[in-house]
């Protein structure tokens, strides 16, 4: 017989204290593809305070910031250095899409951190939290936060107009 | 010897009594015979029981609690407290009592049963599937453990095999509404939704109430709607991917640049372009009219 | 010499009490010192506890038999059969099926027997098959052939006396026009039950006899035992209410006499409702439950219900559940429980009626706007209706007393308890639409389902 079978496998990551009302990974999922890396990495940030994984919840905030940063920097360097045309309309969607693939990559990485916290939240039968309100603050808050990083990287890279 | 009898009969009357759902009957019988037997850890078992079946957890909990201070080593109750754990999400104590029993008793298949439903709730697959198969090998005709082991499989991706147990399942175990819906989950997760359908509906017959079996029948159901029937395969591919729908929406747009790299013809790759948003505009609305259809005729 | 060695196994069973061998070579020599029901008592110890249940069983059979446990004897020959055929057990089947007159079984072993011994080419006189028609009923059920001591007094059984006060003997007062609403459920009954006994001739001109049964089902606090008590006024019959408690709790292994006794009396005391509450308690699903005993109880019943033996004719059954799903579907065969009527929450005239008659007494009841309570309360049963209105009085009742004035009751108390109340209905209606929705195979909840859609809970 298999010696492991009957050794312990739980740690106090498969209990469920402390999650309270999780979003669905899934949906943020969706709402970084048309919102933005900034927006989905919020609510993934906030998501891991709610499965109960409140450390992550930082790092999640500053590695969001910190990519989005460098992806803003690499587009203005991309335009600046002319390899990109932003008159062009089929090279700025290419870098839109880009950027979205980027942020959508970044995306799946964090949550595959959730996933197991979520299964078992389903599996305790807890209830999912409506994202409704929070996404709508995210989206504004990445607005400015976006904002405000890509105007100071546009001003470093760039210059001032 | 009449007393003997009279306590065995007793005994075996609330059995009965729980087995058929008569809880007030089963409550009233073992008060009496506590006041006759205030020793027993084994009433305070039944009583245990009896509070599961009626999710009061923290009076099944005290009960479990006084039986086994009667009798610490009273391997029922400590099965009831591990079950009690598992069911208030108290993981790692379940696990510790499962183990400590199966270490007293490692050929009782119940046990590796119970066990492997905390690792599968967990998320522990590969190791529900390993104590799945010991509790098979030491009793290969036990209907739940198939019925579990299908589960399990489906969820590992593994679905030939999946389909395999949960059809033994149901074959150990024809009128056993676990065994349908585990057969009817390894249908649906293999592509399959009309026979998942089917053994979900099965499974519901046979308990109405499981809220479990109505929303993977209601799932099953909208699957073969013909509207979503669709949706259901294309998500079903999608599901196989990694990165799932995403990846397909990256290989499109690979596609939408390089096809008029390599000189494919405008009107090509137009068509590429409209397929795709075709899908994807076919999911969204698909939606929410199957759930209109089902709202004008809901699923029989 | 016996009686020492007897006593001798009774001690030893009492010190290792998990002995099968003992239990059974205990109930052995009680069956050579004639105290038959101590042996069959020792023998089911005995079948619990040792692994070859067989040979314990085909001992118990003719005890089982000859101490009236006819339905149990049955089964358990019947599971035998099944596991292996053995002729002894078919002669065993026979006699009960000639217990029970059961002239199908009786042919059906018979003709076996029969080919049997045509094969074997055996005709000794000990395999052959007793006759039937020569058989008087005192031979059928002690038959000479066992060669078993007579009864045993029973130690626990309980004499008919104390059995009849068990039940409800009422003189009814009650009739249909003190029942609130439910107007089809009337209708039905009076078809069903009431009719065929007030116009015995018409109903014998179309060849349909008077009795039968009928289920009633619904939400609890919605007047089903009521509506059966007045069937009983209304036709002027004799009613006996019959509980669980009054079968399984009180005398264990003594039930299936009981419900033959009920039946008994019932005929006697004919016209009689017999009214079975709780009935997915008595009639649970055979299916349910692992154990012989319900199983026992269930056919006793059954057979008691298909007049095997007695004309069931002016004898009514009534039976109300809150959970018909529970019942045995074996109840709901023509002949036993044929009608299966559907009691629902009250409508509107009959919610008005009720909350008329509840606020009848109150101070200020011509201020209460009856109808705006009716649409108000569009699920509550007759029991919450009560509930309101007394919850509602209550607001009065504390200004009275602290005032020593009598205030009078108002309508914004009444609106205000509604706020707080929900029908105790709604946790019935949930788990019964699943039934419906999901086990109406044969249709027996259409009735069920129509109220649901009427009431939008679909």
């Amino acid at each position: 017989m298999d010696n492991d079978l009957l050794s312990p496998t739980l740690t106090i990551e498969d209990e469920s204290i402390g999650i309270d009302e999780p979003w669905n990974p899934n949906i943020i999922l969706f709402i970084t593809f048309f919102f933005g890396l900034i927006t989905g990495g919020l609510l993934l940030a906030y998501n891991f305070g709610r499965l109960g994984m409140g450390k992550y919840l930082r790092l999640t905030i500053i590695i969001t910031i910190f990519l989005a940063t460098i992806i803003s920097v690499c587009t203005f360097l991309l335009i600046a250095e002319n390899i990109i045309d932003v008159k062009n309309s089929k090279e700025k969607t290419l870098l839109r899409v880009g950027q979205r693939g980027l942020s959508l990559f970044i995306a799946f990485c964090i949550i595959r951190k959730q996933r197991k916290r979520y299964r078992l939240a389903q599996m305790c039968d807890i209830e999912n939290g409506s994202l409704w309100s929070p996404a709508i603050a995210a989206i504004v808050a990445a607005i400015f936060i976006g904002g405000f990083i890509n105007g100071v990287v546009k001003i470093i890279v760039i210059g001032l107009p | 010897m009449e007393e003997n009898c009279d306590l065995d009969q007793n005994f075996q009357k609330i059995e009965d009594c729980l087995s058929i759902g008569q809880y007030d009957v089963a409550k009233k019988l073992i008060h009496e015979m506590l006041s006759l037997l205030p020793d027993s850890p084994k009433l305070y078992c039944y009583l245990t029981r009896l509070f599961l079946a009626k999710n009061n957890l923290v009076e099944a909990k005290e009960a479990c609690e006084t039986a086994l201070r009667l009798d610490p080593e009273y391997v029922d109750a400590k099965l009831y407290l591990g079950n009690i754990y598992m069911y208030d999400h108290q993981h790692c104590k379940a696990e510790e009592i499962y183990l400590a029993i199966l270490h007293l008793y490692p050929e009782e298949p119940y046990l590796y049963l119970m066990y492997s439903h905390l690792m599968y709730k967990t998320g522990h697959l590969e190791k529900a599937q390993k104590l799945l198969e010991r509790c098979l090998q030491i009793n290969p005709e036990y209907d739940d453990a198939h019925a579990a082991l299908a589960s399990v499989l489906a969820e590992r991706k593994n679905f030939f095999s999946s389909l395999q147990h949960g059809k033994k399942g149901v074959e150990l175990s024809p009128t056993g509404d676990i065994s349908h819906y585990s057969l009817g989950i390894s249908f649906y997760s293999m592509g399959r939704p009309f026979k998942a359908r089917h053994h979900l509906r099965e499974a519901l017959r046979l308990d109405p109430n499981d809220s479990g079996t109505e929303k993977a029948f209601l799932q099953a159901d909208f699957a073969t709607r013909w509207l979503s029937l669709p949706v259901y395969y294309f998500s079903w591919i999608c599901d196989k991917i990694p990165g799932e729908q995403f990846t397909l929406w990256a290989i499109f747009v690979a596609a939408f640049y390089v096809l008029p790299m390599l000189g494919v013809h405008e009107k090509v790759v137009i068509i590429t372009a409209l397929a795709y948003l075709g899908i994807a505009l076919y999911s969204w609305v698909s939606y929410p009219l199957t759930k209109l259809w089902i709202k004008l005729r809901p699923p029989k | 010499m016996k009686e020492k060695i007897i006593q001798a196994l009774q001690s030893a069973t009492e010190k290792d009490a998990k002995n099968a061998y003992l239990w059974i070579h205990y109930g052995d020599l009680l069956l050579e010192s004639e105290k038959s029901l101590e042996a069959l008592n020792a023998y089911r110890i005995g079948s619990e506890l040792i692994d070859d249940k067989r040979m314990v069983y085909k001992k118990m059979l003719p005890l089982l038999r000859n101490q009236g446990h006819v339905a149990e004897a049955l089964i358990r020959a019947e599971v035998l059969l099944e596991e292996k055929d053995e002729p002894d057990i078919r002669h065993e089947l026979l006699k009960i099926h000639q217990l029970r007159d059961d002239e199908q079984g009786i042919k059906e072993q018979q003709k076996y027997l029969d080919q049997t011994l045509l094969k074997n080419g055996e005709n000794s006189k000990e395999n052959e098959a007793p006759e039937i028609e020569n058989c008087s009923d005192d031979q059928k059920t002690h038959d000479e052939t066992d060669k078993l001591p007579s009864l045993a007094p029973v130690t626990h059984e309980v004499s008919n006396d104390e059995l009849a006060e068990l039940f409800d003997w009422d003189d009814l007062h009650i009739n249909f026009d003190k029942v609130a609403g439910l107007d089809s459920v009337k209708k039905q009954i009076n078809l069903k039950i009431i009719a065929p006994l007030k116009n015995p001739k018409i109903y014998e001109a179309f060849h349909r006899p008077a009795g039968g049964g009928i289920l009633l089902y619904g939400p609890p606090g919605c007047g089903k035992t009521y509506i059966a008590r007045a069937t009983a006024g209304e036709c002027q019959a004799n009613f006996m209410a019959v509980n669980i408690h009054d079968i399984v709790d009180k005398y264990w292994g003594e039930s299936e006499k009981i419900i033959h006794f009920i039946f008994e009396k019932a005929r006697q005391k004919a016209p009689t409702i017999l009214f079975f509450d709780e009935f997915d308690a008595l009639g649970a699903s055979r299916g349910q439950s692992g154990s012989q005993f319900w199983k026992t109880l269930v056919n006793q019943l059954l057979q008691e219900m298909d007049g095997v033996k007695k004309q069931n004719d002016q004898v009514l059954l009534f039976a109300a559940t809150n959970m018909p799903w529970n019942v045995d579907t074996a109840f709901r065969r023509p002949g036993r429980f044929d009608r299966i009527i559907f009691v629902s929450t009250p409508d509107q005239k009959a919610r008005a009626q009720m909350l008329r008659y509840g606020i009848e007494k109150l101070p200020g009841k011509e201020n209460i706007p009856i109808e705006k309570l009716v649409k108000k309360t569009p699920l509550f049963t007759g029991a919450d209706l009560k509930s309101l209105c007394e919850r509602a009085s209550e607001n009065a009742l504390i200004k009275s007393l602290e005032s020593g004035e009598i205030h009078h009751v108002k309508a914004a108390d009444f609106y205000d308890e509604i706020k707080k109340m929900q029908s105790s209905a709604e946790e019935w209606i949930a788990s019964g639409r699943n039934y419906a929705r999901y086990a109406n195979e044969s249709g027996q909840y259409d009735d069920l389902c129509e109220f649901l859609k009427r009431y939008k809970k679909w």
